[in-house]
């Protein structure tokens, strides 16, 4: 497999020279036929990032090559290989489904028999071959956001970008907008998807990116960013009567790790759970306080990103 | 190149399914128009004040003191603002002091030719009417009184063998008599001639009923051609309202290059293998078409429902195609100096409001010709103006080539400064 999309050292600063740097020196690879998120919360440099590799962005510095030509000596090619969806649905409200489609098609170059085929075929795939005389705004966010990729796949592009295109909908439209992504990857399309959503990441992607302040803090398979938690489990629990106090003692313990506390609820962080949860409860007899509940999770990517930063991906 | 073209196509699509549009580039002009010829032509005693005219009576006879009675009768009417002196020199004064808007000068010999008989006919008395250019509908509305006077002093001169003649000279204009000879009937006496004043009345108030569409007539430019052409009011105020909203719809249909960039489709479209440069001239090509099609609808409107004769059909195209382009050029150029569309929109307004003043758009091509000729050059619109005015009054397509050469200048510049803005914004 060779890699469709290679990003080095790339960054970029708005108004340079004091304006804010919203990438600064992220590289990876993306293989043929994968997934690959980036996962950051707001701000961290996505769109900035996936706006680049579409040639919108001129970086000021670093490289990068999709489907093997580089963004910015031949940004003609790679906006031949490449669909884009942007975080907002960018479509032109007044006119109805299919002539939008018609319209991005005939941009991408397709025109005829072969363009209305094709519009046919994208209508269904998004589900939207009943509503395509209706005027786009009186679509429903979901339907608009369907569209939205919809218009990106007109091409049968190679490499599919998507910047957060489940943002704000029921969740019966993002679930088929995932299934939808699964299917056309499975059908070959290399994909590049943002998310602040860990759940979709973890769902969609065969590797994942994170990202914070413009920076990949990490990378790599679910499976090897769990890893970098440690051999820890994931303790939620909630007290009755001074979580305070508790709090202060479990912090004594060897082993425990505080996440965060929201009101008399506590995340934890346990090295060794089967020795660490009685003396957890112990420490709250001594305080003078009850856990009336406790669950233990393995650690999923808002444990990853909170090991990372210190911080959570939540906004 | 075809991707221009259909980005056009997308764009006057959307522009001429918004209603409100559609209410700002055909309706408004052709309700204004509406409104304001019936004010130019209909509502005299209202809308109008009495044009200031000054007489100078070198007969002193008969005839001459009947026609003078009719006109003061006219004034009475409060259609004329009548007073004498005695001097042509005095009169052309008095217009140069922009005192009066026309002067009417009795030569000497009148009276003896209205009592002469068949034979003076060819002599060429002529009542001569001095007008001042810069002046719109006044001098007109004198010519109307005037012809319709004369006319009355006998049957048998029909209202068109007084044709009204300008002379070439700027401020001057002279109505020489027809060559039809004078009938031996004698000129009328001062009831005849206020009965006729009050016909020349009762006919303006006519035009102000609606009964027929209001007209006043004008002249060839050229003296002595028999056929002077008639510009409608109704044609020359289009003409006028038509190219103001051909600038303002110029300006509306440019602006859809920052409302794309609001709504991120500009930015998808730079995403899809369409260059720049496609994007760009197809957004030139929306605002031409867009306008294009709207001069062609309300030209035909015009025709169709006032009865315009918009004079030759090349000349009407080459006047739709140029300020088509000048519009959509302005158009451009005014939205590339602006980031956001509703700074676009209060910009462009203003500055083709303040074109449309100092072009004259709001006066019509009545006002064309005049002490306005220079200001009125350094816009596109007046250079328009003229040429739709040179048009309507029949004139040689040889004579449009200046005016035209200057709106195409226009919309070169407009469009060369309005493309640099841009490739500099978004390339
Ligand atoms: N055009 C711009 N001019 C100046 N700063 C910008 C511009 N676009 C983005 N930024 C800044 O760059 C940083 C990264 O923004 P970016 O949109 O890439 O984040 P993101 O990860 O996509 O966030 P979100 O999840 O909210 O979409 C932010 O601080 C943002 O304010
Ligand atoms: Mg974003």
């Amino acid at each position: 497999m060779r890699a469709v999309i290679q990003v080095n050292d790339l960054r970029k600063q708005f108004n340079p020279p004091d304006g804010t740097v919203a990438v600064d020196g992220v590289s990876f690879t993306v293989e043929g036929g994968e997934i690959f998120s980036l996962l950051g919360p707001n701000g961290a440099g996505k769109t900035t990032t996936i706006s680049m590799l579409s040639c919108l962005l001129r970086p000021t510095g670093g490289e990068a090559w999709v489907a093997g030509s580089s963004i910015i000596e031949e940004p003609r090619q790679v906006r031949d290989h490449l669909g884009v969806v942007p975080q907002e649905v960018a479509l032109y409200l007044d006119l109805n489904g299919r002539e939008n489609l018609r319209f991005w098609g005939r941009m991408y170059r397709l025109s005829g028999d072969d363009l209305e085929r094709r519009i046919d075929e994208v209508l269904d795939l998004i589900g939207l071959a009943e509503r395509q005389r209706d005027r786009v705004a009186d679509y429903s966010g979901g339907m608009k956001r369907r569209l939205n990729i919809g218009v990106a796949l007109l091409h049968r592009p190679e490499v599919l970008f998507l910047d957060e295109p489940t943002v704000g909908i029921d969740p019966q439209s993002r679930r088929s907008i995932l299934d939808g992504i699964k299917d056309l990857n499975s059908a070959g399309m290399t994909v590049l998807y943002t998310t602040h959503y860990m759940e979709e990441a973890q769902e969609i992607s065969d590797r994942i990116g994170i990202m914070d302040h413009g920076r990949m803090v990490n990378c790599g398979t679910h499976a090897e960013l769990v890893r970098l938690v440690g051999e820890e489990t994931r303790v939620n629990v909630s007290i009755d009567g001074g979580p305070e106090k508790v709090a202060k003692r479990w912090e004594g313990l060897a082993g425990v790790r505080i996440l965060s506390r929201e009101g008399s609820d506590l995340r934890l962080l346990v090295k060794d759970a089967q020795d660490a949860i009685p003396r957890l409860f112990q420490q709250a007899e001594r305080a003078g306080s009850r856990l009336t509940a406790i669950t233990v999770e393995e650690p999923d990517l808002e444990d990853v990103f909170l090991h990372l930063t210190g911080r959570e991906l939540r906004d | 190149m075809r991707t221009a073209l259909f980005i056009s196509l997308k764009d006057v699509r959307r522009a001429y399914r918004d209603p409100a549009g559609i209410a700002m580039m055909l309706l408004a002009p052709l309700v204004l128009t509406l409104l304001l010829g019936a004010a130019f032509g209909g509502e005299v005693g209202q809308s109008l004040t009495p044009v200031p005219v000054v007489l100078v009576d070198e007969d002193g006879g008969e005839s001459a003191r009947s026609l003078v009675g009719g006109l003061e009768a006219a004034g009475g009417e409060g259609l004329l603002e009548l007073s004498r002196v005695d001097t042509r020199e005095q009169a052309e004064a008095a217009i140069d002091a922009g005192n009066a808007s026309a002067a009417i000068i009795i030569p000497e010999g009148f009276s003896e030719a209205f009592s002469g008989g068949w034979s003076l006919g060819g002599a060429g008395i002529q009542v001569e009417l001095l007008q001042d250019p810069a002046a719109s509908v006044g001098p007109r509305l004198v010519a109307g009184v005037l012809r319709q006077l004369i006319s009355s002093f006998n049957g048998a001169w029909a209202a068109g063998a007084a044709a009204a003649v300008e002379a070439g000279a700027p401020g001057l204009a002279a109505i020489p008599e027809s060559d039809g000879g004078f009938p031996a009937e004698p000129g009328g006496d001062l009831a005849a001639a206020q009965d006729a004043a009050e016909a020349a009345v009762h006919r303006f108030r006519e035009l102000q009923a609606g009964t027929q569409p209001p007209q006043i007539e004008s002249q060839s430019p050229r003296i002595g051609d028999a056929e002077a052409t008639e510009v409608s009011v109704t044609g020359a105020v289009l003409a006028g309202m038509m190219i103001f909203f051909m600038l303002i719809a110029g300006a509306n249909a440019a602006r859809s290059i920052l409302e794309e960039d609001q709504a991120g489709t500009l930015a998808r479209l730079f995403t899809t293998p369409t260059s720049r440069a496609a994007v760009l001239g197809g957004k030139f090509l929306s605002a031409f078409l867009a306008v294009l099609l709207q001069a062609v609808i309300l030209v035909a409107a015009g025709w169709l429902l006032f009865g315009i004769h918009w004079g030759s059909p090349v000349a009407v195209m080459l006047l739709i195609l140029m300020g088509s382009l000048v519009s959509a050029g302005l158009g451009v150029m005014l939205n590339s100096f602006v980031r956001t569309p509703p700074q676009a929109g209060a910009i462009a307004s203003g500055v083709v409001v303040f074109l449309g003043l100092v072009g004259g758009s709001f006066t019509g091509t009545l006002s064309a010709g005049g002490a306005f000729d220079v200001l009125r050059r350094l816009t596109p619109n007046g250079w328009l103006l003229e040429a739709w005015d040179l048009t309507m009054r029949g004139a040689p397509l040889a004579d449009l080539g200046l005016p035209l050469l200057a709106v195409g200048a226009f919309a070169l510049l407009f469009f060369l400064v309005g493309s640099w803005s841009f490739r500099r914004r978004y390339a």
